[in-house]
């Protein structure tokens, strides 16, 4: 026979009660006020039937009841049911972080210590898996990697596994280490679906730094049963101050160099110095300097760019993992705007416009460049220059460069201006180059003006302008221009005509390349569009219709994606040691930066440097708080040894056990019944001592 | 006591005392001679008596006992003990009514009255005077109900006696349940100012004769003490040291001349108010006829 709640037979001593009250000598009840005492003297209380027992059958039974109902309530049962010997086994995952936080003295041992003594806890019967996770999550040893191990076996596995593991350069991500781990008890629970699982648990190690992104808790609907141990390792020293660079693109080119100092809040030290990485180890107050930024603070300063370093270091605070920032020195890819026209520099020339147009890009730099009469077509590359304005007609031998350039991906604009579209080589080059038979200009009748009529905004080139605020095109006028026409059937996409039906710009696909006819000219003479604000947009979309809004910075995180520009033939990237990624089909992305430095990137011949530095949020090393986790619904409990696994289990059993015999109910009834025996027995003496009284 | 109102009380057994008996206690009291002195120079001679001078050829003042209208003095205990009652009424109701009949008696007869209250401490003073309304006040101090805990007779006879010059009657209405040397010395200091001085002691019976009989934890209304007695076992003790206290406090009046009635609450106050001015009348002759002898005996030579 056990107890579930053995306190409750502390009721057992109730029983006393009865016997006690029966055997003190009561204090007599009657009071009785008096004039004066002094008269009085204090006479003892003889002792009365009252003091003794007077029936032993009435005492016997409110004992037995006092003693059924204390048993009732410290819930016996009884173990014989119990088939011992089964011990529970059940679910950790060890989550190791191995982000660059981690790399400050002391705090890597630590952590690794930690995930011994955590393995070295468990039972036998256990099954464990250790995920090591910075940014990214690696299984490092599965559930099932030991399940025929034994457990000094096992904690031979993790030891020597933890050997090969260290800290990387990348940020830390709570937001995906944590639902992988659920993930991976999720997997085995279903695995198991039929046999007995205590419960999971994650083990956590890390050294919960405030950088760590919590995103991917958010929608993440929390298993009740499934715990989080929270291990937080923590530094000696604690306190950071981190350096990066503001506006890496602002200032290309700059002399200087924006950098901003942050100091954490629990930061001891409040003075910081700046200086450029070179052989010199004396500082040189030309480009390095000191300052002091006090602690929960930050501070930007200008820095003077060294000619031959590109590290800047920061020194002054106890962790040192960050304290290095890689600029790289930019050098901007140059493309080509060709115009095949006759050179102009007036104002009325079409030639003006198309040079005063300012196309460059993060990504490039664009130079315009007019040529009269053309040579060297058979040079064109499409890449590096993406768009050709032809507003002249070229000889005939010039006809095939062109063409090759047009079915290799080229782009070309034809303007029809007044002069040259009267030539009837106008009209040769235009059917030769585009496959069409015939082609035929007029010049159109326009009594005042002409206006745009139709605009296809479902078209990539005028997309940018399908918004309300931007699509009205009426303020252009247009003073004169050309009808154009062909004996082809469909020859062309007409994507805007003049309000006189005739088409204004009309678009034909060569091969990979694109070709548009503009019946108009830009310059004021011929209509308003160069002096309008849809013409820079116009001739960007014609120039590159990739139109890639994301940078191509030269500052990156570790880690991170490096999108490069799609019209390459191929990217090559040359790590800091040497290594070289060839990056073969686009879109071309590189994510294999895992340590900071200067990568090199060989675009199309270009080279470029590319700095990779730490993410910012890894330098935030303040921990964070625990009620963090809480908040996004995890439940945080401490990691229980084998032992008490082995304890909590048997008394959930015994909780099972109790519920099933459920011996208090009948406890209770005999208690019920005795009470009934006595309360009868009790009131049969009683009349007969009245009876006896009045007798 | 079924009556609450006490001036209504007072009246009605002064009405039946009188319809009773058809004469007054006190009347001639206070023109009842009282001493011949001999003459010395100076001397009123309105109050020589002329007779005996004739009888005996020698100058005799005439003394009478007093004034034509007496002073009287109700001293009354309101302490915690006198609270006590094994009847319907306590202590207090009966010493209440006992004053409030004896002033109204005393006012019919125009003769003028005073009262004086205390616990441990004194209570209400009312000088002694025959006015309109005199007695109405005096019916409203006795009503106040009583609040103090102890009983100290010293503090309101010393307060009589410095007070009221002339000589008078002081009627001290008590329970007298006080050590008997402190109570023979405060008596003797008022005895010595020459007032005439009655006891009333009221008792109740309980007191008298102990009459509990269930074991009980008894209270001292005064002290609040308290004290397990079993009334079987100290009856006896009791009743003798009661008795001792009241052979003593007997004794210590006579020592001094002074009137001691005990009155017990359960005797009608008409019976006992005739008893008790019997007893005065019987003891006021005697004491006047003793005055007389020795008068006469010390005024012959």
């Amino acid at each position: 026979m056990s107890f579930l709640a053995p306190l409750y037979a502390l009721g057992l001593l109730a029983i006393s009660a009865p016997i006690l009250f029966h055997l003190i000598q009561r204090r007599p009840k009657g009071e009785q006020t008096f004039s004066s005492l002094m008269f009085l003297k204090a006479s003892p209380p003889r002792l009365t039937r009252r003091s003794r027992l007077d029936n032993l059958l009435l005492l016997l039974l409110r004992g037995l009841a006092l003693l059924l109902l204390a048993s009732a309530f410290a819930r016996p049962f009884l173990r014989s049911y119990l088939q011992d010997g089964f011990v529970p086994s059940r679910e950790v995952v060890v989550l190791l972080d191995t982000s660059a936080s981690m790399k400050r003295p002391d705090l890597w041992k630590r952590a690794t210590d930690e995930v011994a003594a955590v393995v070295d806890d468990l039972l036998p019967t256990d099954r464990v898996a250790l995920l090591a996770f910075d940014n990214n999550v690696t299984q490092v040893i599965g559930l099932e990697n030991h399940s025929r191990m034994t457990s000094s076996q096992r904690s031979e596995l993790f030891r020597e596994k933890l050997k090969t593991l260290s800290p990387s350069w990348l940020a830390t991500d709570l937001g995906k280490a944590l639902p992988a781990a659920l993930e991976l008890l999720h997997g085995s629970e279903v695995e198991n679906e039929g046999t007995r699982t205590a419960s999971g648990q994650i083990v956590l190690i890390t050294d919960f730094q405030v950088g760590s992104s919590l995103k991917g808790l958010d929608g993440i609907r929390w298993p009740p049963q499934i715990g989080v141990d929270l291990r937080q390792v923590v530094p000696i020293q604690s306190g950071n101050a981190s350096l990066h660079r503001l506006h890496p693109d602002s200032s290309t080119g700059s002399d200087e160099l924006l950098v901003r100092v942050t100091n954490t809040p629990s930061s001891s030290t409040s003075e910081f110095e700046l200086k450029w990485l070179t052989d010199e180890e004396e500082a040189n107050p030309q480009y390095d300097r000191s300052l002091q930024v006090p602690p929960n603070q930050q501070r930007s300063v200008r820095v003077k760019r060294h000619p031959s370093s590109r590290v800047l270091t920061l020194s002054g605070d106890h962790a040192d993992f960050d304290n290095q920032h890689y600029i790289a020195r930019s050098t901007a890819i140059t493309k080509q705007l060709l115009h095949l026209g006759i050179a102009d520099n007036t104002t009325q020339s079409l030639d003006f416009f198309l040079h005063k147009l300012v196309l460059d890009t993060p990504r490039y730099s664009v130079v315009s460049k007019t040529q009269w009469p053309p040579a060297n077509l058979e040079t064109l590359d499409p890449i590096a220059c993406p768009l050709v304005v032809i507003s002249q007609p070229v000889s005939e031998n010039q006809y095939q460069p062109l063409r090759n350039y047009l079915t290799e991906g080229g782009r070309i604009l034809f303007v029809l201006e007044t002069h040259s579209a009267q030539d009837e080589q106008m009209s040769t080059m235009l059917a030769n180059l585009l496959d069409l038979k015939s082609v035929q200009i007029d010049e159109a009748i326009i009594q005042s003006y002409a206006m745009f009529g139709y605009i296809d905004f479902q078209h990539s080139l005028f997309a940018p302008f399908a918004d309300p605020r931007f699509n009205d095109f009426t303020k252009i006028r247009i003073w004169k221009h050309r009808y154009l026409s062909t004996d082809h059937e469909s020859p062309w996409d007409i994507l805007a005509s003049f309000d006189n039906k005739a088409p204004a710009l009309v678009q034909r696909t060569v091969g990979q390349g694109t070709a548009w006819i503009l019946t108009t000219g830009w310059q004021p003479s011929e209509s308003q569009l160069a002096l309008s604000t849809k013409f820079l947009p116009l001739v960007a979309g014609m120039f590159d219709d990739n139109q890639d809004t994301s940078e191509l910075t030269d500052s990156h995180q570790v880690g991170s994606h490096v999108d490069f520009a799609e019209a390459s033939r191929s990217v090559e990237v040359v790590a800091p040691d040497g290594e070289r990624f060839e990056l073969k089909d686009a879109p071309f992305s590189f994510d294999q930066a895992h340590q900071p430095g200067i990568y090199q990137s060989i675009q199309d011949g270009q080279t470029r440097e590319l700095a990779f530095n730490i993410a910012l949020t890894e330098s935030q090393l303040d921990p964070l708080d625990k009620a963090e986790l809480e908040q996004r619904g995890l439940r945080l409990e401490d990691h229980l040894s084998g032992k008490e696994i082995v304890e909590q289990d048997r008394q959930l059993r015994d909780i099972e056990l109790e519920s099933q015999q459920q011996m208090w109910r009948w406890l209770i009834l005999g208690a019920l019944g005795l009470l009934i025996a006595e309360s009868w027995l009790g009131g049969r003496l009683g009349r007969r001592a009245n009876r006896q009284m009045g007798e | 006591m079924r009556i609450k109102n006490l001036p209504l009380r007072a009246k009605t057994i002064v009405e039946g005392f009188n319809n009773g008996l058809h004469r007054s206690p006190f009347h001639g009291f206070s023109v009842e001679f009282s001493e011949y002195r001999q003459y010395c120079p100076g001397d009123d001679p309105r109050y020589l008596d002329w007779r005996l001078f004739a009888r005996s050829d020698r100058y005799y003042i005439k003394r009478f006992e007093d004034e034509t209208n007496r002073r009287c003095y109700l001293v009354v205990d309101l302490s915690r003990s006198m609270t006590f009652g094994s009847l319907d009424y306590t202590k207090t109701d009966y010493a209440r009514t006992l004053a409030a009949t004896l002033g109204y008696y005393l006012t019919l007869q125009r003769d003028h009255v005073g009262l004086l209250t205390f616990d441990q401490e004194l209570g209400d003073y009312l000088p002694a005077r025959h006015r309109h309304g005199h007695l109405h006040q005096l019916m409203v101090f006795l009503e106040r109900s009583p609040e103090g805990k102890g009983t100290d007779l010293l503090a309101p006879l010393e307060q009589i006696a410095r007070l009221v010059a002339k000589r008078g009657l002081v009627v001290v209405i008590s329970d007298l349940l006080a050590p008997v040397d402190r109570l023979e010395k405060h008596l003797g200091y008022l005895k010595s100012r020459g007032h005439e001085v009655l006891i009333l002691r009221v008792l109740d019976p309980a007191e008298v004769d102990f009459t509990f009989d269930t074991s009980a934890t008894f209270r001292d209304l005064e002290s609040s003490r308290e004290l397990f007695v079993d009334p079987a076992a100290a009856r006896g003790e009791y009743l003798k040291c009661f008795q001792q206290h009241a052979s003593e406090v007997q004794n210590a009046c006579d020592r001094m001349g002074i009137d001691l009635v005990t009155m017990k609450t359960d005797v009608p106050l008409d019976v006992a108010l005739v008893e008790l001015l019997a007893a005065q009348m019987r003891q006021g002759k005697a004491s006047s006829h003793r005055r007389q002898i020795d008068s006469q005996a010390g005024a012959s030579p």
